[in-house]
């Protein structure tokens, strides 16, 4: 049958030759290219280190701005602009050398090239000129995309309008830099576009960015950009209300990372959003909007906030209890501890670590309810958790240190011995073993030692 | 030779051979169109690195937390290296879960002893079924890491026991003997932070360490192995992921996330199911069982592959634990599919019921067994002096000139992009490597790749250990 084929297996020695063929061209190449790559960053190499002493010197005064700009100049070598341009950019970033960094890169013409080519016009007269590998596969974008970025590092305002244009590119990738960018930069101005241009996202379903981006690129915004969060806190539509406290909080968040928690001005925000906060979306219909509420009330010094949180610990739905007894453990008012504790005896498990959780870091006021309601509790479920937090919050160890010194309450002794009675004894074994029998620690260790007797 | 059976045998192999060419031809033409695919989308990616904003997702309250969920049996020279790896990770918020499946090595003994670990008495919620946990390890300054010790149920049993514990929206699976790379996780999110579909499982490329200097969980040093059972597995890695598993994440068919190191989206694991215990390629397994519970719950989900290097893994050093290795590897392959036949040629899978499925199912599983047997037909038609073997030989010498030709493309990939082995002298080793490897290297692999399908029909459900006395010096507590 085959034989009756001759030319077949001439056809395949010649594919075979070929193939051959191929692969020393693809060997060559492999050796070339590293070759070259190497020749290439030796260069580089060069550039960096050369461009480095130029900006120390300009940031040190040692050397004259024109005379700075002009070395620059003369330092770049013809070839290899984008990874040229890298590392001006990363060269130009330091925050403490910004202005002048600013003015290097202007003077440069790099911000002007960026924005160039971000509008794609005129491409030929930027520092990178597209290779015909980029023209053939259409990496434009790719282009575009790192000029946006390279914008939003260097924190150009100039630059926000041409960046929000960018939000209609028609590349993801250019969409989502151009985004960053804008939160790098934070002008005010640009906020409100990024609100309107989320709750397009969400409504319409369309593809491109994802809502997260969106909401990551808003949240780095200053606090004081809050206020124009307001419309879609009051939108009909409750997840377009759940992104926006999500953001929300994140804002406090970072905000509370920076100036100490508990610490901004609700002015910040405006008086209109503290109320929408403090009021309406704890009571919101939708669930999810709630539980964003109570992650949003303990960065609120406002008298309404723990109240309001306490209310949330009993909402019929037990993420919500979670988030709001979370929220109240954040929120350090002591008074409200009591709502906390009653969240032990939670019919969801999530809700009682939760709240095990929030009064061992309750400080010392939280710790002391935490052994009450063991010793007084009658739910098996709320001992076992507050058991578990016992040990792995390091209470346990504490009470341990402080029977060694004699220094245990009663309560305290009364707390080990019914951990001992519930057979909870791995961790108290090591401690054991680690610590010598002194004043209330020998009743401890008598207690114990008839347990594993009983035991064994 | 009867006439009649000499007329039979002819027959047969007569159709065999235009087996052979189909499976040649359809299995070497995907290679390549893969091939084609991950050189554009590597150029691309490789520009993309320029902007990618790793930054951004370190410094948002955004970012998710993670549990990186670790297995180990028995792995008592390499836990701590990868719990070191874990804990020194570039990400903002993460937990870790080690679970200790029965060992009888000081698996346990070391991390105790290391981590100075007390045993504690936790609550397990079973939300996944598992073999009894037998003890709880904490150390309260230590607060984002626990050690569970448990009755031996085998990877996908530790690793449901490790979801059982872990509270984060998304959890990642390492391996015992892997490194994890310092952002590995910050790139692994990368892409579920930014899709607007849901994705539920991210995984990237993982490379071979042995050979590699490393020191307190981090790879110092990036080398090749110095034997070639090892150098010729650093050219398959290479082909395997950089342009297999790019293609097909490319073509949205992506079946195969190494769990050796992958993110998982919790929720959707649990709804799943977890692991399950009854294939011996629970990662895969999973993997196609998401798409299938997707489907079912009628959501739009996505599977995403990163070509970044997220971790480093050790390979086996002989071929005793190499043939291990990969029988295991068919049979959870077989396994897996046969088990998921109701994706083949499926259309609510998309490109995945399509293309990808049946790929595996023609080219991967069964292609393993027409190829060993296509190589035991050339002597045997050389015997029944048959017209066909002309034809023949051309045909082998063919194919072992296309896979060099594919192996050396893998290899060009891997320069024009990551770069990761930085001598030239590797470089050179590497391309003599990608020539070598079809010559005894791929036939070995071939018949250990047969025996998993044998396996598989004889209805084998076993995990082979592999163990690892690489050349790379074991983490200890020194580092």
């Amino acid at each position: 049958m085959v034989a009756s084929f001759p030319g077949l297996i001439h056809a395949v020695l010649i594919l075979s030759w070929i193939v051959l063929a191929g692969i020393i061209a693809l060997v060559a190449i492999v050796i070339g290219r590293r070759i070259k790559r190497e020749a290439e960053f030796k260069t580089l190499d060069h550039f960096r280190e050369h461009l480095h002493s130029v900006v120390d010197a300009l940031a040190n005064h040692t050397l004259e701005y024109d005379a700075g700009l002009a070395a620059i100049r003369a330092l770049i070598p013809p070839r290899h602009a984008p990874a040229v341009e890298q590392i001006l950019v990363e060269e130009l970033e330091s925050p403490t050398r910004a202005a002048m960094l600013q003015r290097l890169a202007r003077d440069l013409g790099l911000i002007q090239a960026w924005q160039q080519r971000m509008a794609s016009r005129n491409q030929e007269e930027g520092m990178a000129r597209p290779g015909a590998l980029r023209r053939l596969f259409g990496l434009r974008f790719t282009e575009r995309a790192a000029s946006a970025e390279r914008l939003g590092r260097i924190r150009d305002l100039g630059s926000w309008r041409l960046l929000a244009r960018a939000l209609q590119d028609p590349h993801r990738d250019v969409q989502a830099v151009a985004l960053r960018s804008l939160a790098s930069i934070g002008e005010p101005q640009s906020f409100p576009v990024l609100v309107e241009q989320l709750r397009s996202i969400v409504t319409s379903h369309r593809p491109g960015l994802s809502a997260r981006t969106l909401k990551a690129a808003l949240a780095r915004f200053p606090l004081d950009s809050a206020p124009h969060l307001l419309p879609l806190l009051e939108d009909r539509d409750s997840r377009l209300r759940v992104i926006a406290i999500e953001i929300l909080r994140e804002m406090l968040e970072t905000n509370a990372g920076v100036h100490g928690k508990h610490v901004f001005q609700t002015d910040k925000i405006g008086p209109q959003l503290s109320r929408l906060a403090l009021t309406q979306l704890a009571n919101d219909e939708n669930p999810d909007v709630r539980a964003g509420a109570a992650d949003l009330l303990p960065y609120f010094t406002d008298e309404r906030a723990a109240p309001a949180l306490a209310r949330l610990c009993s909402d019929p739905e037990w993420f919500v209890r979670l988030h709001a007894v979370r929220g109240l453990g954040e929120n350090g008012e002591k008074y409200f501890l009591e709502a906390i504790c009653a969240r032990l005896s939670d019919p969801h498990w999530r809700v009682r670590e939760a709240a095990a959780r929030a009064l061992a870091r309750g400080g010392e006021a939280g710790v002391r309810w935490l052994i009450e309601t063991f010793l007084t509790t009658g739910d098996a479920y709320a001992r076992e958790q507050i058991t578990e937090e016992f040990q792995t919050s390091g209470i346990m160890a504490e009470i341990v240190r402080r029977c060694e010194r004699g220094a245990a309450s009663a309560q305290e002794l009364e707390a080990l011995a019914a951990i001992v009675r519930m057979g909870k004894t791995s961790y108290l074994r090591t401690l054991q073993a680690e610590t010598s029998g002194v004043n209330g620690w020998e009743n401890i260790q008598a207690l114990l030692a008839r347990t594993f007797d009983a035991h064994a | 030779m009867a006439p009649f059976w000499q007329g039979m045998a002819q027959h047969a192999l007569i159709l065999f051979n235009w087996l052979t060419i189909a499976y040649f031809f359809a299995g070497n033409g995907v290679y390549t169109l893969l091939m084609i695919i991950s050189l554009a989308y590597a150029v691309v990616y490789n520009r993309r690195l320029s902007y990618h904003g790793l930054q951004e997702l370190r410094e948002s309250a955004a970012t998710p937390p993670v549990t990186v969920i670790i297995p180990a049996r028995d792995e008592e020279d390499s836990i701590l290296g990868a719990v070191h790896s874990v804990l020194q990770a570039d990400y903002p918020d993460v937990r870790v879960v080690i679970i200790d499946d029965g060992s009888q090595d000081a698996t346990l003994q070391r991390l105790v002893g290391e981590l100075h670990l007390s045993p504690m008495d936790l609550i397990y919620r079973n939300s996944l079924s598992t073999r009894p946990v037998n003890a709880f390890y904490c150390n309260p300054d230590l607060p984002s890491l626990v050690v569970i010790s448990k009755e031996h149920g085998g990877k996908a049993d530790a690793l449901n026991a490790g979801i059982n514990v872990c509270r984060t929206p998304y959890f990642c699976t390492l391996d015992a003997d892997c490194l994890l790379e310092p952002d590995a996780m910050l790139r692994l999110m990368r892409p579920v932070v930014r899709s607007p579909e849901t994705m539920v499982v991210s995984g990237g490329i993982i490379r071979i360490r042995n050979g590699c200097n490393t020191a307190r969980g981090r790879v110092q040093d990036v080398r090749l192995p110095s034997s070639w059972v090892e150098r010729l597995q650093v050219v398959e890695y290479l082909r395997g992921f950089l342009f297999g598993r790019a293609g097909w994440d490319l073509l949205k068919g992506t079946l195969i996330v190494s769990g050796a190191m992958a993110m998982f989206d919790r929720q959707a694991v649990v709804e799943a199911g977890g692991f399950s215990k009854a294939t011996v390629g629970e990662d895969m397994e999973l993997v196609v069982r998401l798409y299938r519970w997707a489907e079912q719950q009628g959501r739009r989900v996505r599977i995403s592959f990163t070509t970044d290097t997220v971790c480093w893994t050790e390979c086996p050093s002989t071929f005793r634990m190499l043939g291990r290795q990969r029988r295991r590897w068919q049979l959870g392959l077989c396994q897996t599919l046969w088990k998921n036949s109701g994706m083949l040629f499926n259309r609510k899978y998309g490109l995945a019921g399509l293309f990808s499925f049946p790929f595996h199912v023609f080219v991967e599983a069964v292609g393993a067994a027409v190829e060993f047997v296509g190589y035991l037909i050339v002597p045997l038609a050389f015997m029944l002096h048959l017209a066909l073997s002309a034809l023949y030989i051309p045909l082998v010498i063919l194919s072992l000139v296309y896979a060099s030709f594919l192996s050396v493309g893998a290899v060009l990939l891997e320069e024009l992009t990551y770069r990761r082995y930085p001598r030239r002298s590797d470089l050179y080793t590497l391309l003599g490597g990608a020539l070598l490897e079809n010559f005894g290297f791929r036939q070995m692999i071939l018949y250990f790749r047969f025996q998993g399908c044998l396996q598989f029909l004889a209805g084998l459900h076993r995990w082979e250990k592999v163990r690892h006395t690489a050349d790379t010096p074991a983490e200890s507590s020194a580092g």
